[in-house]
């Protein structure tokens, strides 16, 4: 079992700023599906090979503000979230509008079981076929 | 500047560094699978651990598929056969126009519990795709 | 008017100096680059999802294929991880012979990469060189593993094939005379004025910058980091006592410089395993299902790789990530490209070694 500190939306940001100031490398993020409406995202920070981590559980609707203002990096692992997982993330300093691995003809957050449809930027909507 | 040329010299004189492609493969090379047949017992247990799924066991007619152009040569089957029956050959597979699937036609031992061996012993080669033309054979252990 | 020098120049993804493809919307003023936007996307292959398909000993041949380049590596990270998972303790042997074809590999693809360099700023015959070189350490890797790239050596519980001692000769022979030929190329990219002229103070990045982008491997130690996994002693390397090596500069010619010193450090290393390697099994035997999550850190020769797997004890596992090297370093492009000229774009991409189907996975 990894050790990872359990945070919650609002002191997301907090706790990242805290260890960005602390002079920790942000390693990168990781999502995954806990259940049908749940998604665990993990980051990670490195300093001096040790490995520290945050755990956030989100509703899959919900959308998340973006670390990437906090640390830059952070835009590749969070286009990748949006794409495989379709996470809302608000305030990517670059965002590629879910296109950053995948094409057009992609099937949408094909990483999560439950395919989230999108419509149109700005009205998001949930659907349920099952992969 | 100068340092490289003495290099470009040698060069000039040593004749080619690169080699003909087909080369002597090195003694224990992963080339490609082949098996022997006659040995196989069709337990399906390649079939099972092969990782890129390019094998076809199928017990019930007795036969052994390998699409070759799938293959990876991983050398998986090799480790897990029970009856060493699958080989690594050294040579890389021939290419060729199409992806074939090669068959090996063998006898599946007679199981006691089913008695279904009549059937099977009669399918005695009749039309064998590939090489292994010996191998209808029954000589499959029981 | 001072928007008119303003153009957009597409670079890439098919693009002559890249064997792979990334595409750069470079606006440019004049000749000097003012904004970069990388764009990956082009060989997603989703092997992460594949393990929802292929079975735990499976997905050894599937990572393995993430990259061919750092194949190797990145089954030893899997391996790595599901042995610390299932309390596996592998013999020492194995951990010997993983370091060694780790570091050949890491040799390959540094020879490999310095013959890119070269290649992009248009100094063939030092790429014809340095290929030449590494063609004998893929002989090493074909006649010890099988194979000349995806050497699928890694199992779980140890490794698939032993060096015996004439080989184990003969490797050393071949390191020698491998190493000499090294000494030969690194005197003339050290001091060439060709190179000089375009790597010296070309995309610098400061230390504070590097950690801040989150950058790893050579990109990280030639900004003057000392951050090389290595050091956490994974495998045998705390047996193989080793600094990591370190430029202060962090410009391209300090990645160049990092990256060359780092092949006589993996052939110190070989050396140094063959010589200590116990005697002893290769392999011991793992039975069951892995149960839990994991993180599984290696330094591949790009950098440092991260394994996050996630197991429930079936056949299958749940997750399994992988951030490759890589997608750490395209971050740097962000930042290195504004300000340099038109002309460094292909050296300034080709300095992260750019590895996009790993990127992608």
């Amino acid at each position: 079992m990894i050790e990872a500190k359990e945070i919650t939306l609002d002191n997301l940001l907090s706790e990242v700023k805290n260890y960005h100031d602390n002079g920790y490398r942000l390693v990168t993020t990781t999502c995954m599906e806990v259940d049908d409406d749940k998604l665990e995202i993990l980051y990670h920070f490195d300093k001096d090979f040790k490995l520290e981590n945050l755990r956030l559980t989100v509703d899959k609707n919900q959308t998340i503000p973006s670390i990437s203002s906090i640390y830059f990096c952070a835009v590749l692992s969070e286009n990748e979230m949006q794409d495989m997982f379709g996470l809302k993330i608000d305030g990517m300093v670059v965002d590629y509008g879910g296109k950053f691995l995948l094409g057009e003809d992609s099937p949408l957050s094909p990483m999560a079981h439950i395919q989230i449809v999108a419509k149109e930027q700005g009205e998001n909507k949930e659907g349920g076929n099952n992969a | 500047m100068l340092k490289m040329s003495k290099r470009l010299l040698e060069n000039l004189v040593h004749g080619p560094v690169t080699r003909l492609k087909p080369r002597e493969p090195f003694e224990g090379a992963r080339g490609h699978v082949e098996i022997d047949i006659d040995k196989c017992i069709f337990c399906m247990r390649c079939m099972r651990e092969c990782p890129s799924g390019c094998l076809t066991v199928n017990p019930s007619d007795g036969t052994w598929n390998i699409n070759q152009f799938e293959c990876i040569a991983c050398g998986v089957c090799v480790s897990v056969c029970a009856k060493h029956a699958i080989t690594m050959n050294e040579t890389p597979r021939k290419p060729a126009y199409h992806k074939d699937i090669s068959t090996y036609r063998g006898t599946p031992p007679v199981r006691v519990a089913k008695a279904k061996a009549p059937s099977e012993a009669d399918h005695k080669a009749p039309e064998n795709e590939k090489k292994e033309s010996e191998a209808g054979t029954p000589s499959a252990e029981a | 008017m001072p928007d008119s020098n303003i153009s957009f120049i597409p670079f890439g993804p098919q693009h002559p100096v890249l064997p792979e493809p990334i595409h750069l919307r470079l606006v440019v003023e004049n000749e000097k680059v003012v904004e970069a936007l990388p764009t990956v996307g082009y060989v997603h292959r989703g092997l992460e999802k594949m393990v929802e398909a292929k079975d735990v000993n499976q997905m050894i041949y599937v990572v393995e294929r993430i990259c061919g380049i750092c194949s190797c590596m990145h089954a030893m990270a899997y391996c790595q991880g599901i042995e610390e998972l299932m309390n596996v303790e592998i013999p020492e042997r194995a951990k010997y012979l993983r370091v060694i074809w780790a570091e050949l590999h890491r040799m390959h693809s540094h020879l490999l990469w310095l013959g890119l360099l070269a290649d992009s700023f248009g100094y063939e015959s030092l790429f014809m060189q340095t290929w030449r070189i590494r063609e004998r350490v893929m002989d090493i890797l074909d006649k010890t593993a099988g194979n000349r790239v995806i050497i699928s050596v890694n199992v779980i519980g140890g490794v698939r094939r032993d060096i015996d001692t004439e080989m184990q000769k003969w490797v050393l022979q071949s390191l020698d005379a491998i190493e000499k030929d090294l000494r030969e190329i690194y005197n003339v990219m050290k001091d060439d004025y060709t190179v000089k002229q375009r790597t010296v103070g070309v995309g610098v990045l400061s230390a504070d910058d590097a950690r801040e982008l989150g950058l790893v491997g050579p990109m990280l130690r030639a900004s003057g980091v000392a951050s090389d996994h290595r050091m956490t002693g994974y495998a045998a390397y705390k047996d193989l006592d080793f600094e990591p090596v370190v430029e202060t500069a962090g410009d391209s010619y300090a990645r160049m410089i990092v990256r060359m010193k780092e092949l006589f450090q993996s052939i110190d290393l070989i050396r140094k395993a063959f010589a200590r390697m116990p005697e002893g099994d290769i392999a011991v035997k793992v039975r069951g299902n892995p149960t839990g999550e994991v993180i599984s850190r290696v330094e591949q020769s790009r950098g440092e790789v991260l394994y996050y797997i996630k197991a429930d004890g079936t056949k299958n596992l749940s997750r399994l990530r992988v951030r490759t090297p890589t997608f750490a370093n395209i971050a740097a492009l962000f930042k290195i490209l504004p300000g340099c000229s038109l002309s460094d774009v292909p050296v300034l991409v080709l300095t992260i070694d750019p590895c996009i189907s790993c990127t992608e996975r």
